[in-house]
């Protein structure tokens, strides 16, 4: 197993070099200097010049990367051009946010999914079935700006129930941290639910006109048990296939979620850095999630090995 | 014969059909009895493996449907019994090793959590006990060094091996019946003799009746004791091994056994039965083989024929029985 995780490291290497050199290029694509942005309005040809000189951005594009991407080896993201902090330190301030707000949601579409899934998909054609398969749609077409707006309405505005913005972190109160993630990771995670509910009724109906169903129901064992064991492990295959790509879908998707909702996470620091063209967070927090994505497709691989012994590494 | 130990009599199962319910086992009555081995065969869609499910109550409903008849096991009716009860039998007082032993044991669990699983289902035993039951029915089928290969995956094992952990778990409660569904049908010639080998000394050994499902007369020769030859969801024929390949009195096993390859008969074509067998939704009247049958006449075409008891035990399907004097098989 050590192996096969070192293995799925090591090929990691080529594609985070691709993507050190897109972020990087990043500096070179966007229109405006950082030096005249840094300078202000009044400032005179020779400051620019001089803070260019300081930043290192007279040196030829090849030197720069070669600079920015040691000092990413050595875990440091350069420094914001406006706050002056070190662009990893506002970042692991912010990460907490973001993850537990993807965590959250990708619980929650569990949750919903998983039941769902595994009802429809066993009694395909029922009146649960269609219930399912309709509330699925729907889940689908809800676009969350739009979703997050009315839940803030109703629950926060309306009603009181939960509070509308904010942000407490889990190890301050558990019980502030819930009330306040729980509309959020609702929000995020409401279209999650509904391809991941899909595609478990669909692997279910599969699964349970295999041969191995039939087996275990000739064992003696009971249908609901051949259903959770024998059923969903297998259907489980899919599914994962799926999360892993649902899960990067909702990294970007915190990036709404979190200014609808006040968050202070890594998704609100980018809408902001990129209105105040701060290159170097931006650029962190394009790293940062592309660490995240990767962390999240290895762990993909691994689970796959527990659900599919067939892929399991000899 | 001895004392029945599974009676099936009068069955019927219907399927929901874009034709509608259509009768595919049609009042099939047959009994093994305690030790005894029946062969079951037929060709594809004759509905001996739809007859062999209906025992263990295994016919998935819906679509399908048990619409009459009853099946026995040791006295008690299965047909109508309640879940909890049918599955307390199944597993445990009768088993069943199906066709394709890649595609029904489950992919993601080991060989060992597969035949623990029905242990401690039926006896009720710790998992350490499970495990040691396990190693014991493993190597009952012969599969070397047995505790090893508690964890291995079904898709680790080769098709033999894989067919024999399939054996060892329906054995793994000892079962007074097992229902082998075309066991070896699936298997290179040389690991089908090693399994029916295999079957049939656990067979001496634990003394289990068996159903034996196939669509192959040389394995019911080498393996059962009595035969029923089933045609278009009906039973034609039944007698011992012995009485039904010297003399066959239904024209469709005469016609089966001359389909049947023998050795030292090189050159002589085989004779394949012409025509192929009705669809279950438009069967012909009167006897249903009479289309395909060189025997027939027209008042076969008119009544149905009723199954009718000979002398020796033997029961066959056909009018003509007493004027036809039938090949069997050298």
């Amino acid at each position: 197993m050590l192996n096969f995780i070192l293995q799925r490291l090591l090929a990691l290497v080529p594609l985070l070099f691709i993507v050190s050199l897109l972020v990087f290029s990043l500096v070179l694509i966007i229109p405006g200097d950082p030096a005249y942005m840094l300078a202000g309005e009044d400032a005179t040809p020779e400051e620019i010049a001089a803070i260019r000189t300081d930043m290192g951005l007279d040196d030829p594009a090849l030197v720069q990367y070669a600079r920015w991407t040691a000092g990413v080896l050595r875990g440091d993201l350069g420094t914001s051009l406006f706050s002056d902090q070190p662009v990893l330190e506002v970042l692991l301030e912010r990460l907490p946010v973001t993850i537990s707000l993807a965590a959250a949601a990708i619980v929650f579409s569990l949750l919903i999914s998983i039941p769902a899934g595994v009802i429809a998909g066993t009694r395909p054609g029922s009146v649960a079935d269609r219930v399912v398969t309709l509330g699925a749609s729907t889940g689908l077409a809800i676009p969350n700006f739009w979703l997050g707006l009315m839940l803030i309405l109703i629950f926060a505005i309306w009603n009181g129930w939960l509070p509308a913005t904010g942000y407490v972190p889990l190890s301050e109160s558990p019980a502030a941290w819930l009330r306040h993630i729980l509309l959020p990771a609702f929000t995020l995670g409401l279209s999650a639910a509904a391809i991941l509910t899909r595609q478990l009724r669909g692997a279910m109906i599969d699964v349970m006109n295999q041969d191995y169903i039939r087996t275990a129901r000739a064992k003696g064992l009971a249908w609901r048990f051949v259903v959770l064991k024998h059923g969903l492990k297998n259907a489980a295959i899919p599914m994962v296939t799926i999360l892993g790509l649902q899960a990067n879908y909702l990294l970007g998707g915190t990036v709404i979620v979190e200014q609808i909702f006040g968050m202070p996470g890594l998704g609100q620091l980018a809408v902001a850095s990129v209105f105040t063209r701060d290159l170097p967070m931006i650029q962190g927090v394009v790293v940062m999630a592309v660490f995240v994505a990767v962390f999240v497709n290895l762990l993909v691989d691994i689970s796959y090995g527990w659900f599919n012994p067939k892929v399991r590494p000899q | 014969m001895a004392a029945p130990i599974l009676e099936v009599e009068d069955l019927g199962v219907e399927f929901l059909t874009d034709h509608g319910w259509v009768r595919v086992v049609d009042g099939v009555s047959f009994s093994v009895g305690e030790g005894e081995t029946l062969g079951l065969v037929g060709e594809s869609g004759s509905g001996k493996t739809v007859t062999s499910l209906s025992v263990m109550q295994l016919i998935p409903v819906p679509p399908g449907r048990i619409s009459g008849g009853s099946i026995r096991f040791a006295g008690r009716e299965l047909v109508g019994m309640s879940e909890p009860q049918l599955e307390d039998i199944r597993g445990d007082d009768i088993a069943m090793v199906f066709q394709e032993s890649m595609t029904s044991l489950n992919p993601a669990f080991t060989i060992g959590e597969q035949i623990c699983e029905v242990v401690r289902r039926h006896r009720g035993c710790s998992r350490r006990e499970a495990r040691d039951r396990a190693v014991e029915v493993l190597e009952l089928v012969q599969i070397p060094d047995p505790r090893s290969r508690l964890g291995a995956f079904p898709h680790e094992f080769s098709g033999g091996m894989r067919q024999r952990a399939a054996i060892a778990m329906a054995l793994a409660c000892d079962p007074k019946v097992l229902i082998a569904d075309e066991p070896t049908t699936a298997l290179d010639v040389t690991v089908q003799a090693q399994v029916l080998d295999l079957l049939r000394s656990l067979q001496q050994r634990f003394g289990m009746a068996i159903l034996f499902v196939t669509h192959n007369l040389g394995v019911v020769a080498d393996l059962c004791d009595r035969v029923a030859v089933m045609y278009a969801g009906r039973i034609v024929e039944t007698a011992t091994v012995f009485d039904l390949f010297e003399s066959p009195q239904h024209p469709y096993t005469e016609g089966l056994l001359q389909a049947m390859p023998q050795l030292g008969e090189r050159g002589k074509r085989l004779a394949a039965i012409p025509g192929t067998p009705p669809m279950p939704w438009q069967m012909p009247t009167g006897c249903r083989f009479h289309p395909r049958c060189p025997y027939a006449e027209t008042a076969c075409t008119e009544q149905d024929i009723p199954l009718r008891a000979l002398a020796g035990d033997r029961h066959v399907r056909c009018r003509r029985v007493e004027e036809l004097t039938l090949e069997g098989a050298q």
